[in-house]
């Protein structure tokens, strides 16, 4: 009942601005670490790219549906993954690392804001839910 | 993988950081510790690295936060070691002092104030930046806490 498309992306997205405030406060741990080299976390793009994937799936499906009845393919929503990867191209200072404190701090930031509006919604489609269950 | 870790992560940076702070404290306390003719206290100094590696102190640690997938696994900073700075003592001349060598030169730390009190301030930076990061998480944890409501 759950595994509706909104659920499921606001989820995944939840669960990368998660990884993406660990490797964060990583980067943050290690601000004085020479030779340090930061973390940083991407899932936007493959987040958008399964959504597009799932679309077009979805529209064959349908066309597919008047013939041969309901079909439901595979979400590619569903694997959707975090990763992380180690920027080692880069140095900002002497000793070779590349943390930039207010970098990562300005993406602290912006991460706490896209996690708590994710929330937000993921709250508002619960209380949908909710509306439906109670029958009010 | 929850939210957990990274309050865990922040904790290892605050724990670096207090440590170096205690260091940079104990150089200032010692600014004129002569420890004999000839011999000073020498500067001491934070290695800091990137944990997981070998760490002779008790720096709190998170669980290791592997999931499925690629994820990395993050155990924020460690402590190394804590080194003593090889450059050279200084030699003040103070004939009177008994612990003077036959020339007069009495032999003092390495320790520069000013350039303690300049770690010092970057310690107390670098800790203040790690708290920034726990009370993100701390407030992305509440939120995440309403959707229970």
């Amino acid at each position: 009942m759950f595994n509706d498309i909104t659920t499921v992306t606001l989820t995944a997205a939840m669960r990368g601005a998660s990884m993406r405030q660990s490797v964060l406060a990583q980067n943050l741990a290690n601000a004085d670490t020479p030779g340090y080299k930061r973390l940083s976390v991407s899932f936007e793009g493959a987040l958008a790219s399964a959504l597009e994937e799932d679309r077009q799936s979805m529209a064959a499906a349908r066309r597919m549906e008047t013939t041969a009845g309901p079909t439901y393919p595979g979400r590619a929503i569903d694997q959707v993954d975090p990763s992380v990867s180690r920027d080692d191209t880069t140095a900002v200072r002497v000793d070779g690392s590349n943390v930039d404190p207010d970098n990562e701090m300005s993406e602290l930031a912006a991460n706490q804001l896209s996690y708590n509006t994710v929330t937000a919604l993921l709250d508002a489609k619960f209380s949908q839910y909710r509306a439906v269950i109670a029958g009010r | 993988m929850g939210m957990y870790p990274a309050l865990g992560i922040s904790a290892t940076g605050l724990a670096a950081q207090r440590l170096r702070m205690d260091v940079i404290a104990n150089n200032l306390a010692n600014v004129d510790s002569t420890t004999g003719e000839g011999t000073a206290y020498r500067r001491k100094l934070l290695v800091m690295s990137e944990a997981p590696s070998g760490s002779q102190f008790r720096i709190p640690r998170p669980e290791g936060t592997q999931a499925d997938g690629a994820e990395a696994d993050l155990h924020g900073v460690n402590v190394q070691a804590i080194i003593e700075d090889q450059s050279a003592l200084r030699r003040v001349y103070e004939p009177g002092n008994p612990l003077a060598d036959r020339f007069g030169y009495v032999t003092k730390p390495n320790v520069n104030p000013v350039t303690e009190m300049v770690d010092m301030v970057a310690a107390s930076r670098s800790y203040q930046s790690n708290v920034t990061a726990f009370e993100a998480t701390k407030n992305m944890a509440k939120e995440a806490l309403r959707l229970l409501k």
